[in-house]
């Protein structure tokens, strides 16, 4: 665990709001991607991080230094998705047309976009491949798929965030893994 | 080595968490193994398509957003309700070092306020003078650890000291 975040957790015990503030800066870009991704870009996805933050703030004094706060963050939003999942509100495996708004260059400063249209209309649909493609993963193994090869967690980090064991997580993402590459076959074969 | 744990290993393989005599293993496997060998190079593939996933920013409004709702929560609890409280009015944070400062100054006040056995409200205020036995021997220099037995409570009853000043003040 982060010693930044042991002392943030600890002023949080002591009623120090600034201290969760700080927290909230350090996480929350990383479980709103981890959120998007797992509800396929849902509309309701800040709400789901907006709540993740707000479980954390009301059980921080049960949280446990043995834990990350990463990891911990990451186990709220999972449990979240997956009962948004049950309860129906969004199907996650819907796949919202793709506007101007969603298109994923849209997200990426104009220097990275590139100035071929070709090469930007492709890229732009090889990445609306692999957004469908993770869309169609049952939840248990889009979720460690996001949390490992997206996010950069370890194996160890994936099984405390979704209270599981490591072997677990390493069966998930070489299914997950094979799943994906039926799907994208013809983005990840290489001609020999 | 057969083709599925080959298939196993390259996925330790890409992910750096193989060992050194399971590479060797998977090395000599793939040499005669051109299946595994494009398995290797589409798991590749796939994990660089993966990480060129663009990233999601959040709105400008959510920090407004997510700070109107905490505040609808009102405030923090502590583990010290009043006596946390307390501390974040001059915006200190409660320190271990801090307990004699904290110890003195409720004491002080319970003094003060109430004169021993002049308690309004009967149990409500800690026993004062166990405090200021307590903070005699502090004054004195004696260590925290180093407190007679009958003090080891000295840390709650300074708590309790404190919430009932903090209620006091309310």
């Amino acid at each position: 665990m982060l010693q930044a975040d042991v002392l943030l957790v600890e002023r949080c015990r002591q009623a120090d709001e600034r201290a969760f503030d700080e927290i909230v800066q350090r996480h929350k870009n990383k479980i709103y991607n981890y959120v998007c991704r797992m509800t396929n870009d849902s509309p309701d996805a800040e709400d789901i991080t907006q709540e993740v933050f707000i479980k954390a703030y009301v059980s921080i004094g049960a949280f446990r230094n043995d834990a990350s706060v990463d990891t911990w963050l990451y186990r709220i939003a999972t449990n979240l998705v997956i009962d948004r999942f049950r309860r129906g509100k969004r199907a996650p495996q819907t796949v919202p047309v793709l506007d101007d708004e969603e298109d994923p260059l849209h997200e990426l400063p104009a220097t990275e976009r590139g100035s071929d249209p070709a090469a930007q209309a492709q890229l732009a649909e090889l990445q609306a491949e692999v957004k469908r493609a993770l869309a169609g993963l049952p939840p248990k193994l889009r979720s460690a798929i996001v949390m490992h090869d997206l996010e950069g967690l370890s194996y160890e980090e994936v099984a405390a965030a979704v209270g599981c064991p490591v072997g677990t997580v390493k069966s998930r993402l070489f299914n997950g893994r094979n799943l994906l590459k039926e799907k994208l076959r013809r983005y990840v074969e290489i001609d020999s | 080595m057969k083709c599925p744990r080959a298939q196993e290993l390259i996925h330790a393989f890409v992910d750096g968490v193989i060992s050194p005599p399971e590479r060797q293993a998977l090395d000599v496997h793939l040499a005669g193994c051109a299946g595994c060998r494009g398995e290797l190079e589409t798991t590749r593939a796939l994990l660089g398509l993966l990480s060129d996933a663009p990233r999601r920013r959040l709105s400008d409004d959510f920090d407004h957003a997510l700070n109107a709702r905490l505040a609808q929560l009102g405030p923090r609890r502590s583990p010290w309700p009043a006596w946390g409280r307390l501390w974040q009015m001059n915006g200190w944070r409660l320190r271990p070092a801090l307990l004699p400062v904290a110890a003195a100054l409720a004491a002080v006040v319970a003094f003060q306020t109430f004169p021993l056995g002049g308690h309004p409200a009967g149990d409500a205020l800690p026993n004062s003078v166990y405090i200021a036995q307590a903070l005699r021997y502090h004054e004195a220099g004696t260590r925290w650890r180093g407190l007679p037995e009958q003090a080891v409570d000295f840390n709650s009853q300074v708590s309790s000291a404190a919430t009932a000043v903090a209620d006091l003040i309310q």
